[in-house]
């Protein structure tokens, strides 16, 4: 099946991005990607990890054993076995992002669980990033929710919203206030659309609070799930006053993974920035030694 | 009478013209604002710059009262409802607009010749800026201005950091952000602060609130007159003019008259067998005895004719526009806010006290003597800032004073000051009154889309009222 | 290795309930305080025990707190309600079976809480204050309040102080305490200079020889001093210094390139190590901290003369605590403390934490970004002492370290006391 060939060796490498909702590949071949999969997160990450690691290999016609390197990032990366290295997935979003566009300055990402925001420098290293909060509002989980209150499939929440023909304020402060108020006003009989094109307010406002954080600057790249919902997008330009490079001819979700196959292909050299860096960072713990808080008292 | 249209908008009809000219015009410091004006500005200038006050659907927690023949409650709308414009001309006239907080005195600032603006208040002026705003569009500025907040501050902010986000924002200017602290509140420190990095320019200034017990500790007293004579004389280098302690005496004069008039209004209400008004005029007049909304002239005009109309009520038992038969009394207490008044009244309720607000009529400052050490003494016993158990004393002897059936204590989001007592409070008033208490947290009181929650709770501590007094 | 001192603290430690109880027996009031506002030296030249209070990291007691003040409290404060709940024996549907005998650090908690008389608080924070009032309604403690004036850098906000700390110094009489006399505050404010400056010498010493003390020794160790006998403490600090010193001349096998970061924020207590174990566990290090539970009260606290005045002047003087409004950016000693400890530190990057409802903190993260964030890489974390967002933050300390490691280049090793 594979290729096999030694040609490959120090060509071939991939990146896996295990997140909260879905779990992603890419596989690069000489830098250009030649594979890539798309699967839900299933209840064990380790699984699915490698699950959507070997579809991607299956696409791109290799075997594990053809590639050099791979790079896991997400919140499974914690327990990636079958990965070389780790990576958080600001670092590889980060990545990919400078790797897409050089001129990308401002990633927003909208996750399952996580929206981030994430500023870079022209050689692409992270200048500054913030994440949401504990509460979801303004993540893929938010608008899961909100599609299930409404009774509407994730997918046509975007094309709905776009039909709305009134502005009503939800807050975006909180997810349970938000959810109070869409039913407040679904018991008082007001349509879906509005009131999506509302919640998409409410979750670019959130982004945006997050941006005030880290500084606006273009090109802004839009990633993640929250990328395919075109109403969110608008609603994000229509905030931002500005509009957004998405990934080319790709699924925005796979920006991660991707960030992370281009790690991957460049951990061969050891310097700081690379994968290899976290085995020069790890150093046994040290004991807690006075255990002020751990001593039994009589 | 009650005034329903089809689609449920307040207009007011011709036969309560008479009874407005009988109650005499409002007497502004400066002019007198006639009958007419008022009546013409209510049915034609307002509707139409204002939309949303005048909208009656439920959801609206700032409705107008639909009780028209209540005349007093249509001059406290027509003070609210041209507040822009009269703030609009203090500011032309060259005084210096302060931000201040809810719930503290406002002598120093009149005897300085500025305009004490407390947050809610800076809302109004920042939405009644844009013209013909619906509830909802209403709602959608107020939301940008809470959410502009937040954003620059932190979600967990009580919804007053709306206010001063619309000043970071640049919507509004005013020179100066200068509260007193108080007791009450522990946001309102650190968002003054949040100012220092702002753009806009406003000077900062605090008056702080000795916190523990103040009574046999002359330093405090003397601490707050030392912060009270340190604004006046902070705003007066501004304007380049000199306070004098005689101006402040006078003003003190003027604000206890206010006062006075305020104690005589709800004592007239309390007095009263049945319910005299409802909820919303109650509060809404009462609440002058401590919002001279720019003019504490003109609101004693209106709590003048208050005080007669009340009185008459009182004397031939009329109740209340929209309440129920029998309705069970409600006192609420915490934070600054409180139940809707629409909602209590629509389930069979009447709001019959609360205690901010309340707190800052019940005692009059010295009008000899130092007048910063007047003042400071005055706002040091104010009960609501007292510690919590002198503060649950005071809350039950309220509820017995105004004959009340339960107490609910609300807090609201972001309040963690108030919220740290809810239960401490009802707890103690529980235990000395025996009245069924409850305390619950509001989420964006003031917002129109949010209220449902707040109604539920709500509605169900008035039905269990009512079933324990056995008219349900 | 570690210094042979650190096992003399854990032993004076072990010892310690014991000998408050005996104390308290024998007629001498323990006061239980909370805030590094409150002046110790009073307290002790008063002839009183000084224990500072509270504790952290204990969800259970997070839970129990709350059912007295409210969950819009900050976990510190709903915490130690819940540790002045469970000493009261009201800790009924609280499980702590298993996770508390395992850590014992409950029974620890609850402990201090049980040996004291009196409990006074400083009003710095108004959320402590109302901690004060909660357990003095429920659990009928005696509380004291200190006020603290917001206006603290004016004239007429020193008058109040010192007239408050004039004040206490009577009500500590009233309590059981002696009158303070000047020989007395002298001897104590002799004493707790003593310990500040132990304690700015280990965190210098930490800062240039990880591999004689660690951060989190040393943090720990400055959590002893809340309760030992300050006398002993202060002995101790200074064998520990003398011994780690001795250890630090012998020459070190590899040099710890581990990054460097500098903690800011709310209150870390004495328990709550999630951040700590966060940071060892993705193998960089804390070189130092703004903490009130750390460092800060050691630093630039100077008693001029043995006089209630200038005791009560040195606490206002020196770095202040976040719930202090400071109306301009320019002099803000909070702001520029956290500057000139993380330079002292030879830090790479600062972790302001904020407990969430810790209002102070909180409120001014985004400015002190603004202010700090543009020479200094600037990570902000959320949190509470609830485990479910570990991961989440395990996400952001890892890349903040990941983001240091690539846009910052590392940084040459010229911090003073390194040189030392």
């Amino acid at each position: 099946m594979g290729l096999h060939t030694p040609a490959l060796a120090g060509r071939a490498f991939a990146g896996v991005d295990v997140g909260s909702q879905s779990a992603k590949s890419v596989v690069l071949i000489d830098g250009r990607i030649t594979g890539h999969a798309l699967a839900p997160t299933g209840p064990k990450p380790e699984e699915s990890g490698y699950e959507v690691l070997t579809s991607a290999l299956a696409a791109a016609g290799l075997e594990r054993s053809d590639i050099t390197q791979v790079v896991a990032t997400g919140y499974g990366r914690v327990s990636a076995p079958w990965s070389d290295a780790t990576v958080t997935e600001i670092t590889c979003h980060a990545t990919g992002a400078h790797f897409i566009n050089p001129r990308t300055r401002t990633i927003i990402d909208i996750g399952g669980q996580d929206c981030k925001v994430i500023g870079l420098d022209e050689d692409g290293h992270i200048r500054d990033f913030a994440l949401n909060d504990k509460c979801a509002a303004g993540t893929g989980r938010f608008m899961e929710l909100m599609s299930r209150i409404l009774g509407v499939r994730l997918e046509d929440l975007g094309p709905l919203s776009l039909t709305a023909d009134e502005q009503i304020a939800i807050s975006s402060t909180c997810i349970v206030f938000a959810e109070s108020e869409v039913i407040s006003l679904l018991a008082r009989g007001e349509t879906p659309q509005n009131i999506i094109a509302a919640v998409h307010h409410a979750v670019a406002r959130r982004i945006a609070g997050l941006l005030h954080r880290v500084g606006l600057e273009q090109d802004f790249l839009f990633s993640g799930g929250g990328a395919k919902n075109t109403g969110l997008v608008a609603a994000l330009q229509q905030v931002l006053h500005a509009d957004f490079v998405t990934i080319p001819d790709r699924d925005p979700q796979l920006l991660g993974a991707l960030g992370a196959a281009v790690l991957a292909s460049r951990g061969t050299r050891a310097e700081r920035g690379t994968p290899q860096r976290s085995a020069r960072r790890r150093r046994p713990l040290q004991a807690s030694v006075v255990q002020l808080a751990k001593e039994p008292v009589a | 009478m009650p005034l329903t249209t089809p689609d449920r908008v307040f207009r007011l009809p011709e036969h309560v013209k008479p009874r407005l000219d009988a109650s005499g015009p409002i007497v502004f410091s400066d002019r007198v604002v006639s009958t007419d004006e008022i009546w013409r500005f209510l049915t034609e200038e307002a509707p139409l710059r204002f939309p949303y006050a005048f909208d009656l659907s439920g959801n609206n927690i700032a409705r107008i009262s639909e009780d028209v023949e209540f005349v007093s409650g249509l001059k406290a709308a027509y003070l609210t409802l041209s507040l822009y414009d009269r703030i609009e001309a203090a500011r032309a006239a060259g005084r210096p607009i302060v931000m201040i907080q809810g719930g503290q005195h406002f002598e120093p600032y009149f005897a300085a010749g500025a305009v004490p603006l407390r947050p809610a208040y800076i809302y109004v002026w920042a939405r009644n800026a844009n013209e013909g705003l619906g509830l909802r569009g209403s709602d959608v500025i107020g939301n940008d201005h809470l959410e502009a907040g937040r954003r620059r501050i932190s979600v967990d902010a009580c919804h007053q950091v709306g206010a001063h986000g619309i000043l970071h924002e640049g919507v509004l200017r005013v020179d100066f952000v200068a509260p007193n602290l108080a007791l009450r509140c522990s946001d309102m420190a650190y968002l003054t602060e949040s100012h220092r990095s702002g753009t806009h320019g406003a000077e900062l200034l605090l008056v702080d609130y000795p916190i523990g017990d103040a009574v046999d500790k002359p330093w405090a007293y003397q601490y707050v007159a030392d912060n009270l004579r340190r604004l006046v004389t902070t705003i007066d280098a501004r304007t380049g003019r000199r306070t004098t302690d005689d101006d402040l005496r006078a003003e003190i004069a003027r604000h206890n008259r206010l006062r006075r008039l305020a104690r005589e209004f709800q004592d007239a209400w309390q007095a009263a067998p049945i319910p005299p008004t409802n909820s919303i005029d109650r509060q809404n007049i009462s609440l002058l005895g401590n919002e001279p909304s720019l003019d504490p002239t003109a609101v004693i005009s209106v709590l003048d004719s208050a005080i007669t109309e009340v009185k008459a009520r009182a004397a031939s038992g009329v109740r209340g526009h929209g309440l129920a038969a029998d309705p069970v009394r409600l006192f609420v207490c915490g934070s600054c806010v409180t139940a809707d008044p629409n909602v209590v009244d629509g389930a069979g309720g009447v709001v019959v006290g609360k205690d901010d607000g309340w707190s800052e009529t019940v005692t009059d400052a010295a009008e000899d003597g130092d007048p910063y050490l007047g003042l400071a003494t005055q706002t040091l016993s104010w009960p609501y800032e007292q510690g919590s158990q002198a503060r649950a004393v005071w809350t039950a002897e309220q509820t017995r004073r105004t004959r009340s059936d339960g107490l609910l204590f609300i807090y609201q989001w972001g309040c963690n000051f108030q919220s740290a007592v809810a239960r401490l409070i009802a707890d103690s008033v529980k235990a000395e009154t025996g009245l069924p208490t409850a305390y619950l947290s509001s989420s964006e009181l003031g917002k129109s889309e949010s209220l449902e929650q707040h109604r539920t709770r709500v509605e169900a501590f008035v039905e269990m009222l009512r079933a324990r007094k056995g008219v349900l | 290795m570690s210094p042979a001192t650190i096992d003399r603290l854990c032993e004076a430690l072990r010892r310690r309930p014991a000998e408050l109880a005996a104390a308290r027996a024998a007629g001498t009031p323990v006061v239980g305080y909370f805030c590094c506002n409150v002046p110790e030296e009073l307290v002790l030249a008063a002839g009183l025990v000084p224990v500072r209070l509270g504790s952290g990291g204990d969800e259970r007691l997070v839970e129990l707190g709350g059912r007295y003040i409210s969950h819009q409290n900050c976990p510190f404060v709903r915490q130690n309600v819940g540790v002045f709940a469970r000493a009261a024996g009201e800790a009924e549907g609280v499980d702590d079976s298993e996770e508390g005998a395992r850590s014992g650090v409950g029974a620890l908690r609850s402990a201090w809480a049980e040996h004291v008389d009196t409990v006074l608080v400083a009003a710095t924070c108004p959320q402590i204050y109302r901690l004060g009032e909660v357990i003095e309604s429920f659990f009928g403690r005696r509380v004291e309040i200190l006020g603290v004036p917001r206006n603290f850098t004016s004239d007429e906000g020193r008058a109040y102080f010192r007239a408050e700390v004039a004040a206490l110094a009577d009500r500590l009489g009233a309590i059981g305490g002696q009158p303070v006399t000047p020989e007395r505050l002298t001897t104590t404010v002799d004493l707790l200079a003593r310990t500040r400056t132990a304690i700015r010498r280990l965190y210098d010493l930490q800062a240039a020889h990880p591999e004689v003390l660690s951060w989190r020794t040393v943090f720990e160790t400055v959590h002893a001093g809340f309760v030992l006998d300050r006398g002993e403490y202060a002995d101790l600090l200074e064998d520990l210094l003398a011994e780690a010193t001795a250890l630090a001349a012998e020459p070190v096998a590899e040099l710890d390139d581990r990054i460097r970061l500098f903690l800011a924020g709310s209150v870390i207590s004495p328990g709550d190590t999630k951040i700590l174990d966060l940071v060892e566990e993705l193998g960089a290090r804390i070189v130092g901290d703004d903490l009130c539970t750390g460092l800060r009260p050691a630093r630039q606290l100077v008693v001029k003369e043995p006089t209630l005045d200038a005791l009560a002047d040195a606490y206002l003087d020196r770095v202040p605590c976040a719930a202090l409004p400071h109306l301009t950016l320019t002099g803000d000693r909070r702001l520029a403390n956290i500057e000139a400890s993380y330079r002292e530190a030879g830090a790479e990057g600062v972790i302001y934490h904020s407990l969430r409802y810790c209002d102070p903190i909180t409120f001014k993260a985004n400015e002190t970004k603004q202010v700090l964030g543009n020479q200094i890489p600037f990570l902000e974390i959320h949190t509470e002492y609830a485990s479910s967002d570990t991961e989440g933050i395990r996400t952001r300390i890892d890349a903040f370290l990941e983001m240091i490691e690539t846009a910052y280049p590392p940084k040459e090793w010229t911090d003073a006391a390194h040189n030392a």
